[in-house]
């Protein structure tokens, strides 16, 4: 069986946790230097290592983003913080400065060094040149194509990874300084303010360059065959509860392509999913060619909150057939949910009876973060998750 | 005379011109002049096929982000390049490769006007190329600590609109489509809350964000370590490009130009950290 890599972002060690759970092969995150999004909680050195320690017990990976196109000052200290990583086991690298590269190997640092999407790749000869300094795996950029991904394969012979779902730059990567220049955020070195999401005059019309998200459902088949080894989510600050709906789904869509079963009912069931919990309108984007108006947003991004993200499981009690739950969102008896699990299949829940912490039966869950608990005859694990139902998976069989 | 009370101002001798009209290579003088490729460019209105370059030590600028098949193409243009084209400015790597390959006699230029922000990945990059362009993103002393520490002489960026942001999108088009409007490939686009503006221009192959005000980076220009003072003069007329070129070749200020200048990249460091914004 082909096997191929589902790579999940990790804010911090919670949702790492989570990725990890729910079928993530391995996580890339940015360490408390260097990296992209420096208004993330990143991660300090000893986070990291917790991090390899728990992923390489499950036999996956880690991968650090040293990211930021470095100044002058932001060099010192950087050989010392490449040489902390390797020794705690980090599996790899993603950078795209050059000077990064050019440190693992006069060191001879045993971290595998991954060609970050900020190097916008999209031909083989670029991605040859730093094939010559060792890298072992270009992230292509965004814009590239399915002839494009074929093409750098072939040529190169480098492993391939490209993003599969989340948000888009509307510039190539690393060719964009607009957050700094309306508010002095550097954008290339992790405090891009998303100037692309801001609206604009132009004559007398509201101008808008603001990219509909990604999304790649309908091409991971085909992403396979033409030899992607590695499928990338973007988001490094999306929630829990993001990571382990998307990671979960798209873990199913690999596994079943694998092995053959992916039927279209599922898979226009996952894309339901996936699009119900990512909120904003996605599309293939630059996959089977140049996006036109259709994939952007010109009245404003129309994001759709919702409130399905009802708790996570603690703990459960076979004993008494308990579920003790931590509330993420309001509530009450009469709702339908179903709990979704990394490992188990989802499966509907009508919450009729809820008690709070001290046993006392309560009729709604209304404060975040509460911990309730109700009765459930199927075992749940610890991190299983209870959302709202809201499409009824038998109906797209 | 008191010759030592006259402070003669030395020479800019090394201006690389971007060549917006055909009629600047007969009005300006002591210049090398650059010529964005045809098809290859993106944010240049007046673009050039290799046959038109009649002009001896010329160079060529490829600031597109290329595909393989791009590459293809340019590699059919550049095999037969004549003796008179000097050097290549190119910002994607696959055009260093293409060169390489192809054995070619010019000057191998990496246009680093986003990522050439430390003097240490520079200097790795100068062991492949003959120079690099240094961004403009960065401040004064950045730059300047920059040509103090680099192996090779670099080329600056001395004066013309910012380079902010470049899409492979038609986000005029797209825009214009979407609402039925007549397509125009050049805009002035303002971003209400600064009241900041733009100068927006899209070809087939992206779109290019720039500043509305003009860079000049007039304290750095006299240099050792600068192999050519970049002026890209993009929108402006060719008389007052003449007049231009001509003041910066003679270190002086640009005064009643009519050209609106801002410098904010070389006088505030940009930040990191949400936290630093705070202070």
């Amino acid at each position: 069986m082909k096997k191929v890599e589902l790579l999940a972002p990790a804010g911090d060690l919670e949702r790492l946790k989570i990725a990890c759970l729910y079928g993530a092969d391995a996580i890339y995150m940015g360490g408390y230097k260097y990296s992209l999004r420096a208004n993330a909680k990143n991660f300090s050195i000893d986070n990291i290592k917790e991090a390899v320690e728990f992923a390489h017990n499950l036999k996956k990976k880690i991968y650090i983003t040293v990211n930021i196109l470095f100044h002058n000052d932001d060099l010192e200290g950087l050989e010392e913080y490449l040489k902390e990583l390797d020794s705690i086991g980090v599996d790899a690298i993603i950078a795209s400065d050059i000077i990064v590269f050019e440190i693992i190997n006069r060191l001879r640092l045993n971290l595998e060094m991954h060609l970050s999407t900020q190097a916008s790749t999209l031909n083989s000869k670029s991605a040859l040149v730093f094939k010559n300094l060792g890298i072992k795996r270009v992230v292509l950029a965004r814009e590239a194509s399915r002839e494009d991904i074929i093409s750098i394969k072939k040529n190169t012979g480098l492993d391939i990874e490209h993003f599969i779902q989340g948000a888009m730059c509307t510039a190539f990567s690393g060719h964009c300084v607009l957050s700094n220049t309306l508010t002095n955020r550097d954008s290339n070195r992790g405090a891009c303010a998303q100037i692309c999401r801001w609206e604009f005059d132009k004559d007398d019309n509201k101008f808008s360059i603001t990219p509909k998200d990604l999304n790649q459902v309908e091409n991971i088949k085909d992403m396979i065959d033409i030899g992607v080894n590695s499928f990338k989510v973007e988001g490094r600050m999306r929630s829990v509860y993001y990571i382990a709906t998307v990671i979960g789904v798209y873990r199913k869509i690999i596994d079943k392509i694998l092995d053959n079963t992916l039927t279209e009912g599922k898979m226009s069931y996952y894309l339901d999913v996936i699009n119900r919990c990512a909120n904003r309108e996605s599309t293939p984007q630059f996959y089977k060619g140049l996006p036109t108006e259709k994939e952007q947003y010109f009245l404003g991004r129309q994001e759709e909150s919702n409130q399905d993200f009802l708790g996570i499981v603690l703990d459960y009690d076979d004993e008494n057939k308990l579920v003790t739950l931590e509330e993420r969102n309001y509530f009450k008896n009469g709702m339908v949910g179903e709990f979704i699990s990394p490992n188990n299949a989802t499966f509907e829940y009508k919450i009729h009876t809820i008690y709070d912490e001290d046993g006392k039966q309560i009729e709604v869950a209304n404060h975040p973060k509460m911990i309730v608990k109700l009765p459930l005859d199927k075992k749940v694990n610890k991190n299983d998750i209870l959302r709202l139902k809201v499409f009824d998976k038998d109906s797209y069989l | 005379m008191a010759y030592h009370l006259v402070q003669r101002k030395m020479q800019v001798n090394n201006i690389l011109l971007t060549v917006t009209d055909k009629e600047l290579l007969k009005k300006v003088q002591d210049c090398t002049f650059l010529f964005p490729l045809e098809g290859f460019c993106v944010g240049y209105e007046q673009c050039f096929k290799i046959s038109e370059i009649k002009i001896s030590n010329a160079y060529i600028l490829i600031n597109r982000i290329l595909d393989d098949k791009d590459l293809n193409v340019l590699e059919n243009i550049l095999k037969s390049i004549p003796n008179n084209i000097s050097g290549i400015i190119f910002e994607d790597l696959g055009v260093l490769e293409l060169i390489n390959e192809l054995n070619l006699n010019v000057k191998k230029i990496y246009y680093m006007i986003h990522n050439g922000l430390n003097y240490q990945s520079i200097n790795e990059y100068l062991k492949m190329v003959d120079s690099v362009i240094i961004s403009s993103d960065i401040t004064k002393e950045e730059i300047n600590e920059i040509l103090d520490k680099t192996n090779k002489p670099c080329i600056i960026y001395t004066f013309g609109l910012n380079d902010l942001m470049y899409s492979r999108r038609t986000l005029l088009s797209n825009f214009d489509r979407y609402h039925n409007l007549e397509i125009k490939r050049v805009s002035d686009i303002t971003e209400p809350i600064n009241n900041y503006k733009f100068k927006v221009m899209e070809n087939d192959f992206g779109t290019i964000f720039y500043s509305g005000k003009y860079y000049y980076n007039k304290d750095l220009m006299l240099h050792k370590n600068i192999l050519y003072n970049w002026v890209n003069p993009l929108f402006l007329d060719t008389d007052i490009v003449v007049e231009l070129v001509s003041r910066i070749i003679n270190n002086q200020d640009l005064d009643n130009l009519n050209i609106e200048l801002d410098n904010t990249f070389l006088n505030k460091k940009s930040i990191v950290n949400i936290k630093e914004v705070i202070k």
